[in-house]
């Protein structure tokens, strides 16, 4: 009992510890992206760009400093100085000119080197526009000339309007909602001990117990309300005890804990069933018990993301089915809608799991007879 | 049971990262592009972009595109309402954007976007205004000319290939480390403690059998079924790499750290199991202690975005010098003296943590003979 408790608390704690930056800060707060280039190949025009751009030259001494501009650059004598600060990890890229615009950078993944690319693609472009309407104004296509003067004169292309973008919630909360929905998952053992303490050939208490006049069905209920209540009571104190660490579910809290529970009596009943069918062989019925729900919770995307997005695309239906998967899903459509027609459909769709394993469970336990007791 | 269902965990982690390994990491974002308006720049846009990133359909519905977006199936979804070319100018855009939270893959797109509405405008005013029919093709021809000025970029010092399969091998050795903790825990840490319960231990004792050579021989039991598993994953994960990697220096050491790994946490599951006690416990630990680990050290979410306690308590295990030597060999452009010293500078603690914990449960085995 003690362990159902500890764990869960544990796991959470450390989880939080693990994954709180990754949530809060989600790369909103870029380093200044910073390059190194030889002094004897820059150019005045590369240099104007990188300016206009909220660019600025520093010193080798000064890059260590923490500046609030989207990038710096360094003018060094030499290629080797240049290729050591990249291997120092000081810079970000290392470019040159000749014999055509290139950049170095080192193999670590990291957004730079396509923020460097993006920046430079961007200034190669600006080059073959100039020659781009040179060309067109010589060959004629551009045949007033005059034109060109509006340019001249002030340029104002349009400018997207960046406040029209719906920012998703972040998919970085699919690890705090899958590992919730792995905690309210994770009672399965309370499940199956529920039906040990039911059925006389699963356990010799039980067995001196099943002598009494008891009906097994009461026997059964009065063994598994306890149990019910007690994890119910964990998986809201689990939810109280991750918001103290500052994950965040959202503010719809009645439905994140109708979630929970759902899960939680879920897993009680499915934990029942597998006790029921496979009344011998514990170590295996354990083994399952443990390993099932950590992979489900890692198809899920509880360990890595991209697991997640992969089973989106080609197997859908395995979060579609799992309760891990609806117990996440539902998190985050309350997340992102509230109380939606989806979310009460994944309230149903785990309602009919349950259901499913309830009638499991009955089955399995009506009407057994015991070779012997 | 514990195999199959981690060998298909570690199959599923080797599978999401083989496709994305490049020599230099660049995002490669998927959108998607629902153009509602028909219009001549809408259309253009359309066609730049298609060009310019992997695209996928989606519906035009709002759930279905936020759900994508969650799920990062597509990173960035442009929607041009109808009426999109007529606005574009005004305070009122026809225009919705959806995105993820990742900042700077929102910045990429949003940039690109700009920069074609920009050249486009561009070219609008040098023909006067507008762009006649007759010239559109030129025009978007031009902006694609423009718009596919490519820099290249290259990795400091290394091969290409090379380096790409370093981090795919870096990639699988630290989720090996998740995976061997936990059927570590499972399988030799649950049969010691069954071997050690006084009813089955006192058998094997009374029959002669030297207590010494007893523990020996669980000890070296447990390291070659921990051997074996390893050799099955690392044999796996070489399918991703190719066989060709081992002649790599860098890739032999990586899989040298790795076994020193193996030897230690062998070591410290055998401790464990001698003072936890409880098959039941002990199984229920091969959970939470793998998963602790596992994100303490920096396996499942890179140490950079960890607070600094949470890495400095993962030096207490094994895994944490584990991955500094595979970040060691995998990332650092060059290997010099001070590289060299670094590798075995964590090889040495890892053997140190095996060794102490192989020290702790000699004594406390002598101390509970001695009790009994």
């Amino acid at each position: 009992m003690i362990w159902n408790i500890i764990f869960p608390i544990a796991y959470l704690t450390l989880f939080s510890l693990a994954l709180s930056k990754v949530v809060t800060t989600s790369d909103v707060d870029l380093d200044t992206v910073r390059i190194v280039m030889p002094s004897y190949e820059a150019n005045e025009d590369f240099r104007e760009f990188l300016d206009g751009v909220d660019g600025q030259e520093i010193s080798v001494d000064k890059l260590s400093e923490t500046n609030d501009v989207f990038l710096e650059y360094v003018l060094v004598d030499s290629a080797e100085k240049a290729e050591e600060l990249v291997s120092d990890k000081k810079v970000h890229a290392f470019v040159e000119f000749e014999p055509e615009l290139q950049f170095t950078g080192t193999g670590e993944p990291s957004v730079y080197p396509s923020i460097v690319k993006q920046l430079l693609d961007s200034y190669k472009g600006m080059k073959k526009s100039e020659e781009s309407i040179q060309n067109a104004v010589m060959d004629g296509t551009i045949s007033n000339p005059e034109n060109l003067m509006a340019l001249e004169k002030g340029f104002d292309p349009p400018k997207l309007d960046l406040s029209k973008r719906y920012e998703s919630v972040s998919p970085d909360k699919i690890y705090f909602f899958v590992s919730f929905a792995y905690l309210a998952f994770f009672p399965l053992a309370a499940g199956a001990q529920v039906v040990e303490n039911t059925e006389a050939n699963q356990n010799v208490y039980t067995m001196r117990k099943r002598l009494g006049p008891a009906s097994k069905l009461k026997v059964f209920f009065s063994s598994l309300v306890p149990l019910l209540v007690f994890q119910l009571l964990l998986i809201s104190l689990i939810y109280v005890y991750s918001k103290f660490l500052g994950v965040d579910y959202g503010e719809h809290h009645l439905g994140n804990l109708s979630l929970g529970w759902l899960g939680t009596i879920a897993s009680m009943f499915t934990g029942a069933a597998l006790a029921t069918y496979t009344p011998k062989n514990k170590n295996f019925r354990q083994a399952l018990m443990i390993g099932v729900p950590l992979l489900i919770a890692f198809l899920g995307g509880m360990m890595v993301q991209n697991i997640y997005t992969m089973m989106q695309e080609k197997f859908p239906i395995i979060n579609k089915i799992s309760p891990i998967g609806m117990i996440s899903d539902g998190l985050y459509i309350l997340n992102a809608e509230g109380y939606s027609a989806r979310f009460f459909q994944k309230l149903s769709a785990l309602s009919i799991y349950l259901l499913i394993f309830v009638v499991l469970t009955l089955v399995g336990l009506r009407r057994k007879k015991y070779e012997s007791i | 049971m514990y195999i199959a269902i981690f060998l298909a965990i570690f199959l599923g982690n080797l599978k999401s990262v083989t496709g994305e390994t490049k020599s230099l990491y660049y995002v490669e974002p998927t959108i998607a592009i629902i153009d509602e308006d028909k219009s001549q720049l809408s259309t253009n846009l359309k066609s730049y972009l298609e060009s310019r990133y992997k695209t996928q359909e989606v519906e035009a519905d709002e759930d279905k595109i936020k759900d994508k977006v969650f799920a990062k199936s597509i990173h960035y979804v442009i929607r041009m309402h109808e009426g999109f070319e007529e606005s574009i100018k005004t305070d009122d855009q026809k225009y919705k954007g959806y995105s993820g939270s990742e900042a700077s893959v929102n910045r990429l797109i949003e940039y690109d976007v700009q920069q074609y509405l920009t050249y486009y405008n561009l070219y609008e005013i040098s023909l006067g205004g507008e762009i006649p029919e007759e010239k559109m093709d030129w025009v978007q021809g031009e902006i694609q000319n423009i718009s596919s000025q490519e820099v290249d970029g290259k990795v400091l010092g290394s091969d290409e290939n090379a380096t790409n399969k370093l981090t795919t091998m870096y990639y699988f050795l630290s989720f090996l480390i998740y995976i061997l903790i936990a059927i570590g825990f499972a399988s030799v840490g649950v049969t010691i403690v069954l071997m050690e319960r006084r009813s089955v231990k006192i058998r094997d004792l009374v029959s002669g059998y030297p207590a010494w050579m007893r523990s020996k021989s669980i000890f070296f039991s447990s390291l070659i079924w921990m051997s074996l598993i390893w050799l099955l994953m690392i044999i796996v994960g070489l399918t991703a790499t190719g066989f060709e990697i081992l002649q790599n220096s860098r890739a032999l050491l990586m899989i040298v750290s790795s076994f020193v790994h193996v030897i230690s946490i062998t070591l410290i599951i055998i401790l464990l199991a001698n003072m936890i006690q409880s098959d039941r416990v002990m199984a229920l630990a091969s959970t939470l202690f793998s998963l602790i680990v596992a994100f303490s050290s920096g396996i499942f979410v890179p140490r950079e975005l960890m607070i600094k306690e949470l890495v400095l308590f993962s030096k207490i295990f094994p895994a944490h010098w584990d991955i500094n030597n595979l970040q060691l060999l995998a990332f650092d452009t060059t290997l010099g003296q001070a590289e060299y010293r670094s590798f075995f500078v964590n090889l040495a603690i890892m053997l140190l943590m095996g060794v102490a914990a192989g020290i702790l449960n000699l004594i406390l085995n002598r101390s509970r003979e001695r009790s009994e």
